[in-house]
C-alpha cells in the first residue's frame, strides 16, 4: 500500500465515484447468492426484514470493495484494468475511501444485527474483515494460494442470507459455501490466464505470475474435479431435487469440458487465439455459478407450490 | 458565473439530490423495519410462552 490520498487539484468526487467504491458487479453477486440463501431457508422471513437484510449485506459488502480499494490502490493504478477506479484516477482521496468503507461496515453490521439476528451480523462483520485484512492486507501480496483461501470471503453471503432467516447455520448453508469457495479457485485462474501481464506489472503473486500458466492449467483441471462433488452433493440436501441435480451435471459437465480444454493447451495454441478458450471459460464459470443458485431458487420456488419430489432422497 | 462554476455548482447539486435521497430511504427504511418487528412481537411472545408451556408439561 501506498500514499493515495492525492486527488486531482479542484476535482469535486461524484456521488457515482462512491458507488463505484462499492465494486457494483462483485455486489450484485453478493446479492444474488445472499438472496437465494435467505429464500430457500425452511423458515419464511418478512419481506421488509427479508429485503433490509439483503440491502445490508449487499452494503457491507461493498463498503468491504471500499477498503479493498483503498488498500490496493496502488497496484490498481498499474494495472489496465483497474487504473480507472475512484482512487487511481484521482477521483477520491485514499484517506476518504477508508473512511467510507469503515463507517459503511460499522452501520452495515449494527443494522444487520438488529434487522435481523446477531449471528447474521457476526457473519457479515467477519466477511468484512476476512476480505478487507486477510486477503486484501495479507494473502493478497503474499502467496500464490490468495484466491483459494481469499475465496472465503466471497462464499460466505449465502451462509448469511440462510443465517438472516434461521437464525443457525446448517449443513445446506455450509454446502451453499463450499460451492462458491471450490469455484473461486479455477474462475479467478482462468481469467489470470489471459490478465497475466496485468498481474506480473502490478507483481501481484497469482499462480501465473509465481509458477507459470502450465501450473496454472493444472491446478483448474484438479480444483474444477474437485468442485464437482460439492456441487452436486446439495442435490441430496432439502434444499435440492431432481431439477437442482440435472442442472448441475449439465453445467458441470460444461464446466469439467471448459477445465480440460485449457488443460491440454500449450502457450503457442493459446497466443494464436488470443486466449479463447481461456475466455470461454471464464464466461462459463459464471454461468455456472448463476446457474446452481437460480435453480435452487427454482427448486424452493417448485416446493412452495407443493412439489416436495417426496421419492427424492436427502442423503445429506 | 463562469461555465465551469456553473458545471461544478450544477454537479454539487446533483449529489446533495443523491445523498439527501439516500439519507431519507434510509430513515424510510429504519421505520418499515420498526413497524415490522413490532408486528412480529407478539407472534414471538406467543411462540415464546408455548415452548415455556411445553417445557413446564414435559418436566
Amino acid at each position: 500500500m501506498t500514499d493515495t490520498s492525492v486527488i486531482k487539484a479542484g476535482y469535486e468526487a461524484d456521488f457515482g465515484d462512491y458507488v463505484t467504491l462499492l465494486k457494483p458487479r462483485v455486489m450484485s453477486l453478493v446479492v444474488f447468492t445472499a438472496l437465494v440463501g435467505l429464500l430457500v431457508a425452511p423458515i419464511s422471513v418478512n419481506p421488509v426484514i427479508g429485503f433490509a437484510s439483503i440491502l445490508f449485506i449487499a452494503i457491507g459488502g461493498g463498503a468491504s470493495g471500499a477498503l479493498n480499494m483503498w488498500w490496493d490502490a496502488d497496484i490498481d493504478a498499474v494495472m489496465k484494468r483497474t487504473q480507472d477506479r475512484p482512487i487511481p484516477a484521482g477521483r477520491v482521496s485514499g484517506n476518504n475511501a477508508m473512511i467510507f468503507g469503515l463507517w459503511l461496515s460499522v452501520i452495515a453490521v449494527l443494522m444487520l444485527g438488529l434487522t435481523a439476528n446477531y449471528l447474521a451480523a457476526g457473519l457479515l462483520a467477519f466477511t468484512i474483515f476476512f476480505y478487507a485484512v486477510i486477503y486484501t492486507m495479507w494473502l493478497k501480496r503474499a502467496t500464490p494460494q490468495n484466491i483459494v483461501i481469499g475465496g472465503a470471503a466471497g462464499a460466505f453471503p449465502p451462509m448469511i442470507g440462510w443465517a438472516v432467516a434461521t437464525g443457525s447455520i446448517g449443513i445446506e448453508s455450509i454446502l451453499m459455501f463450499a460451492l462458491i469457495f471450490m469455484w473461486t479457485p479455477p474462475h479467478f485462474w482462468a481469467l489470470a490466464l489471459f490478465m497475466n501481464q496485468d498481474y506480473t506489472k502490478a507483481g501481484v503473486p497469482m499462480l501465473t505470475v509465481t509458477h507459470g500458466r502450465r501450473a496454472t492449467r493444472n491446478h483448474i483441471i484438479v480444483y474444477t474435479v474437485a468442485l464437482v462433488p460439492v456441487a452436486i452433493a446439495v442435490a441430496f440436501t432439502s434444499i435440492g431435487g431432481p431439477l437442482y441435480f440435472a442442472t448441475s451435471v449439465a453445467l458441470n459437465a460444461m464446466f469439467l469440458k471448459g477445465a480440460y480444454d485449457i488443460w491440454q493447451r500449450d502457450e503457442d495454441q493459446a497466443e494464436a487465439d488470443k486466449y479463447d478458450t481461456e475466455r470461454k471459460v471464464f464466461r462459463v464459470s459464471l454461468y455456472y455459478l448463476f446457474g446452481h443458485f437460480a435453480v435452487l431458487l427454482v427448486e424452493a420456488t417448485a416446493k412452495g407450490f407443493g412439489l416436495n419430489w417426496a421419492a427424492w432422497p436427502q442423503w445429506i | 458565473m463562469s461555465g465551469a462554476d456553473k458545471n461544478a455548482s450544477g454537479r454539487r447539486k446533483r449529489n446533495n439530490i443523491m445523498i439527501g435521497l439516500v439519507l431519507f430511504g434510509f430513515v424510510g427504511l429504519v421505520f418499515a423495519i420498526t413497524i415490522a418487528k413490532m408486528a412480529s412481537g407478539p407472534t414471538d411472545v406467543a411462540n415464546s410462552q408455548r415452548i415455556s408451556t411445553v417445557q413446564g408439561q414435559t418436566q
